[in-house]
């Protein structure tokens, strides 16, 4: 049975595989372009800082929602 | 310089050995020895975890990757990283699920109960040695050249070697898992400070980040944009690279054991989390290093670069706190890499308790000693030797994960097939199999078949067996 905090993780586990596809693609690494430049720093960089961010708080949002979590609960 | 290096490097010294002695004293058992008790907090499971995984090759061999490569070097390791702590919820909870079942010696003796047969532990044991050996090897070679740039008339580089690993040797030995950790917290803390310092004072040469890449731009424009001024960042080269890091908490046993001593899967979590925040934090002063080498020290070697950025453009306490954080980083992931070989070897053995510490013992002093042979015969390439530590060992994530999710053994062919994969990779490495195949590096193509023929045995055996 899928319950509500699996269908969550599932979700989870979508979107982290769609932000990998994202990342490999020109969207974050286009071939040799810099621009546009946010605060200064090249295109590449910062879209790979998001990605980043967007991946630890995906992770964070993760052990949230994850199926475990509310045997843990009960155990504690 | 040298009486602030004496100063600092005798408080870090005495540090590290008191806190060896500390955890020497809570040290009740076995259990406590090896797997510090297996009941780590969030904070010191964090920091153990993140001192373990940012090591020498972040704080050397990122800004030189930078400088060279330009900065999808953050594609390459950040985004990576960030994709590991993912993985490290969903893989953390069926590990630790498993370890209830089947105990804890280490992930050799958990492959050996799972598969019940003991070829599985020999050849995760095996492909541990053979790429982790010349991972921990890099770190110290890459500090003893180093330390030899500074004082080069004071002593050579295999002596500066072999002190790094006898202090880590003794600590080691007295303190067991808990001291290493307790180190780690110490080591990763100075890593950090050190990294933002030596930034800092670069972005404050541009005047401003903006300012900063605006040189780089006019300099070498290539180094703003993937794939690089050397095209290495290609597509190809990244996502081969993504999936060996993102494997590393999976197959490298200085990871999966601080999985596994976490206090609960709350904490492991929380630690994963705590462990991408530590990422962006530690790689993202490694950007601003990298490209003020870039601007100022353009064609310079790396050591000559590093020890300029490092050292001599910096004021001397920070140059003296530098050499620590250094040494710091060196230590904090070799110290866990060769007690964590030792917890392997332990674990693929068997017998009685008393003698089998001792051997474990004897074996963490040979890892430590084959690291520092390795550490005199290899080569400068910090980062590629590290990317191929980190491949190689990602060749038995399938092997691994097949034991983890099966609540039946999983078929031997599994493992003669990890094996074989493990040989071809050694062979390209030698040059007797091609770099590529099929269009794929061979280590992705390796992996991806490997993943493939595991799925399909494990398919086949879960549907013979419901027959």
């Amino acid at each position: 049975m899928i319950t509500r905090s699996n269908r969550k993780w599932i979700a989870c586990c979508c979107a982290a595989l769609v932000l990998v596809v994202i990342t490999f693609t020109p969207l974050v690494i286009p071939y040799g372009i810099y621009k546009p430049m946010l605060w200064g720093i090249p295109y590449t960089l910062w879209t790979g800082v998001f990605c980043t961010i967007a991946f630890v708080i995906l992770t964070l949002i993760a052990t949230r929602v994850h199926p475990a979590r509310e045997n843990e609960a009960v155990k504690q | 310089m040298t009486i602030w290096l004496i100063i600092l490097g005798s408080i870090y010294i005495t540090t590290l050995l008191s806190l060896a002695l500390y955890s020497k004293r809570r040290t009740k058992s076995t259990n406590d020895f090896m797997m510090a008790g297996s009941n780590i907090g969030l904070v010191l499971g964090f920091m153990t975890f993140a001192a373990t995984l940012f090591s020498t090759f972040t704080l050397m061999g990122m800004p030189d990757f930078f400088r060279h490569h330009g900065i999808a070097a953050w594609i390459f390791l950040a985004v990576s990283d960030g994709g590991m702590v993912f993985l490290i919820v969903w893989f953390g909870y069926h590990l630790r699920k498993k370890v209830s079942e089947k105990g804890y010696q280490g992930l050799a003796g958990l492959l050996h109960e799972c598969y019940k047969n003991k070829l599985a532990g020999y050849v995760y044991f095996l492909g541990a040695f053979v790429f982790l050996i010349p991972y921990v090897a890099i770190q110290i070679r890459g500090v003893s050249i180093f330390l030899n740039a500074i004082f080069p008339e004071l002593l050579p580089s295999w002596i500066w070697a072999s002190f790094i690993i006898v202090i880590m040797l003794i600590y080691s030995e007295i303190g067991g898992l808990k001291g290493i950790m307790y180190a780690d917290f110490m080591q990763g803390t100075i890593l950090l400070i050190t990294v933002w310092l030596i930034a800092s004072n670069c972005v404050a040469y541009f005047g401003g980040i903006g300012e900063m890449f605006a040189q780089v731009e006019a300099s070498n424009p290539a180094l703003l944009s993937a794939p690089g001024p050397n095209g290495l960042f290609s597509v190809h080269f990244l996502v081969s690279s993504f999936l060996a890091i993102l494997l590393i908490p999976v197959t490298q046993p200085q990871l999966t054991t601080r999985l596994v001593v976490m206090r609960n899967l709350t904490a492991t979590h929380r630690m994963a989390v705590a462990v991408g925040f530590f990422a962006i934090m530690i790689i993202l002063p490694t950007v601003a290093i990298g490209m003020y080498g870039a601007v100022r020290y353009p064609d310079a070697t790396t050591s000559d670069y590093l020890t300029q950025v490092l050292l001599f453009d910096q004021p001397m306490l920070i140059a003296s706190i530098t050499v620590i954080g250094l040494i710091a980083a060196a230590l904090s992931t070799s110290d866990s890499q060769i007690f964590a070989l030792g917890g392997e070897f332990r674990s693929i053995l068997g017998g009685d308790e008393k003698k089998l510490m001792l051997q474990t013992r004897v074996a963490v002093v040979f890892f430590g000693l084959a690291a520092l042979v390795f550490s005199i015969l290899s080569s400068d390439q910090l980062v590629l030797l590290a990317r191929v530590s980190f491949a190689g060992t990602s060749l038995m994530a399938p092997m691994i994960i097949a034991a983890i999710l099966s609540s039946r053994p999983p078929g031997l062919e599994v493992v003669i097939l990890t094996a074989t994969g493990l040989l071809f990779f050694i062979g390209s490495l030698f040059g007797y199999l091609p770099q590529v195949l099929f269009g794929l590096r061979i280590e992705t193509f390796i992996l991806i078949s490997l993943a493939l023929l595991t799925s399909l045995s494990f398919n086949y055996r879960r549907k013979t067996a419901g027959a």
